[in-house]
């Protein structure tokens, strides 16, 4: 059994390694120049060209990398089925002196151990690669759209879905070509329904905070400390404003958003809505979660289909 | 002996549509069975229910006294070659053998290789390069060399040359002389049946029409031949099949009679060609064995 789902993977697998590969390769050698880039940019008189140049390509990477689960998706679930339907080759392969539970079981676990060595691999690059940008950026997974998916253990998750996600569609839709475009569509629906759902995934931290407690507003260079839904200022008589609108109450020539200074003299307070460091670990294990057991209800969907029909 | 195949109110629904209903079947094992019946009468149907591919709307499959099972042990006993004789287009001849090796454990390698050697079919061609006539050999020999009990064959002749087709069934009775396999072959040329097979089941219309064994089925017929003027003086009792007028001559196909009709009427056995014929064109007709025969 091995050796079919090699046969027949093997190209499939061949390529998306390489691209993966390619993928990891790109994001290490730009981000290993980059502390050195940040050290010349911080120096007085010193240029920001090199950073600069590697924030770039490093952005335009991960929004590219977010597309790399979509490959086990449609490259590998979506003709699992589909295409042995279409050829009728699952008229023979299911002949053979190989149980419907044996046979999918062999295929779907061979090539979800493969997704989920090639999410390890992009889930150690990210996480390993983002940290050296991030002082000087806002590059902590974090918090972070499109680098949040790609870091940690997530990414291991996300590509075994997208490889089950694949296979599912194709049992139930049974032509190749259009079940490609539907995997696609529905990854691609997936994700976004998923980053919209992900700040809701564990209730915020609501704290509000007199002059000396305050957190640094803008929120961009305290990004040590989380992920930070929304900053307000809220005045003596309980309204709530925003950072713009309480620096203009502040009149500080110097800052435009409100200072320690300013809330201590005006009374203001600072209301924050949050995401404490520490809940990093919590939210990739919920997401990671949430897409294994997706994964697990449409792997049995899968087997419950073989094993009911042709 | 027991049955390599037997279906008890056997039946398969596409939607309201039945494909097969009521089928009651029994096929002792060591046959050669012909599965005739025009197109859409429901043979592909049978074949992908005893081969376990799809599962019955109502009744029961059993291959060799054992339900149809989802595990190596029961799959291993039979082997099926579809009507379109689907391979993987891009695996080479040499991968089919490896295909067949890794996943049988009755596996006959040197009966595979020893084939196609025979055909002629270079192992390191692949399969999309191979016409039609060799795909079809291909599955066959990936069919016979798993070394099943039970062979079923949907119309492994169609893309077939004659002589090929004389090639496919002098191979199918080598492998029933050398190893009793039971073969199940579907086609509507009964022609290519006449010489090897000794069981026939005639499907029409989603029903069995006709199972039995073939010189039994012949004794047990006449073609009674006469004038077609003369068709009211034969007997009411006469158990007629159907009936076909040529000009002025009428043939009647008849369950076998002792009765004799008088000088102008002729009484011969019917050919294999005639008799299917006569079922198939008389759909309400039917000529199954009775209990007797189920329990041999």
């Amino acid at each position: 059994m091995l050796w079919l789902v090699w046969r027949q993977h093997r190209w499939q697998l061949l390529t998306v390694a390489a691209v993966t590969a390619a993928y990891c390769g790109y994001l290490i050698w730009v981000a290993w120049g980059v502390p050195a880039a940040i050290d010349e940019c911080r120096t007085l008189g010193g240029a920001c060209d090199a950073f600069n140049l590697a924030k770039s390509r490093w952005d335009s990477a991960i929004l590219v990398g977010n597309l790399l689960p979509l490959a086990a998706g449609v490259f590998w679930g979506a003709p699992l089925l589909a295409r042995e339907v279409e050829q009728g080759t699952i008229r023979l392969v299911l002949t053979q002196s190989v149980s419907r539970r044996g046979w999918l079981s062999v295929k779907l676990g061979v090539l979800a151990a493969a997704a989920g060595v090639f999410g390890v691999a992009v889930g150690l690059t990210v996480s390993w690669a983002a940290p050296r940008l991030g002082s000087l950026s806002n590059d902590w997974p974090f918090g972070n759209d499109v680098l949040f998916s790609q870091a940690g253990v997530v990414p291991v998750a996300t590509w075994v879905c997208a490889l089950l996600v694949g296979a599912a569609l194709g049992a139930g839709v049974r032509r190749l070509m259009p079940t490609v475009a539907v995997t696609l569509a529905v990854l691609v629906l997936g994700f976004a329904g998923l980053v919209a759902l992900r700040p809701h995934l564990i209730p915020p931290v609501v704290a509000v905070a007199g002059a000396e407690r305050m957190m640094p507003d803008p929120w961009f260079e305290a990004s040590e400390r989380g992920w930070l839904y929304r900053v307000s200022y809220l005045d003596s008589g309980g309204r709530e404003l925003t950072s713009t609108t309480a620096g203009e109450l502040c009149a500080d020539p110097a800052n435009s958003y409100p200072t320690a200074e300013c809330l201590a003299r005006t009374g203001l307070r600072q209301r924050a809505v949050y995401q404490p460091l520490d809940r990093y670990v919590w939210f990739q294990a919920a997401e990671a979660g949430l897409l294994l057991v997706v994964s697990a209800g449409l792997a049995l969907a899968i087997r419950r289909r073989l094993v009911n029909a042709v | 002996m027991s049955n390599a195949v037997e279906t008890v109110g056997l039946g398969r629904r596409y939607g309201r549509h039945w494909a097969l209903r009521e089928c009651r079947l029994s096929i002792p094992e060591g046959r050669v069975v012909a599965l005739v019946g025009p197109n859409g009468a429901g043979k592909t149907t049978l074949l992908n229910l005893v081969a376990g591919l799809i599962r019955p709307s109502a009744g029961s499959v059993l291959r060799f006294g054992e339900p149809v099972r989802d595990d190596p042990a029961s799959l291993g006993r039979f082997a099926y070659l579809a009507q379109d004789s689907a391979l993987y287009p891009g695996f080479r001849v040499a991968d089919l053998l490896t295909f067949g090796r890794k996943l049988n454990p009755r596996w006959d390698d040197d009966l595979a290789r020893d084939r196609l050697a025979q055909l002629g079919i270079p192992p390191r061609k692949r399969v999309r390069q191979l016409s039609g006539g060799q795909r079809a050999q291909c599955a066959l020999v990936l069919a016979s060399a798993k070394r099943p009990d039970l062979l079923l064959l949907d119309e492994p002749l169609a893309s077939l040359d004659p002589l090929a087709r004389h090639d496919v069934m002098a191979l199918l009775m080598e492998t029933v002389a050398l190893h009793g396999t039971t073969v199940v072959l579907s086609s509507h040329i009964i022609a290519d049946l006449v010489d090897t097979c000794d069981w026939l089941v005639a499907v029409n219309r989603g029903r069995i029409q006709v199972s039995g064994e073939i010189d039994e089925l012949l004794a047990g017929h006449a073609v009674v031949s006469g004038p077609v003027d003369r068709r009211a003086h034969l007997p009411d009792r006469l158990p007629v099949v159907t009936e076909s007028v040529n000009g002025r001559q009428v043939d009647l196909l008849t369950r076998a009679t002792t009765d004799t009709f008088g000088p102008a009427w002729s009484v011969r056995p019917p050919s294999l060609d005639e008799l299917v014929r006569g079922y198939l064109g008389a759909p309400d007709a039917s000529a199954l064995p009775g209990p007797v025969a189920l329990a041999r």
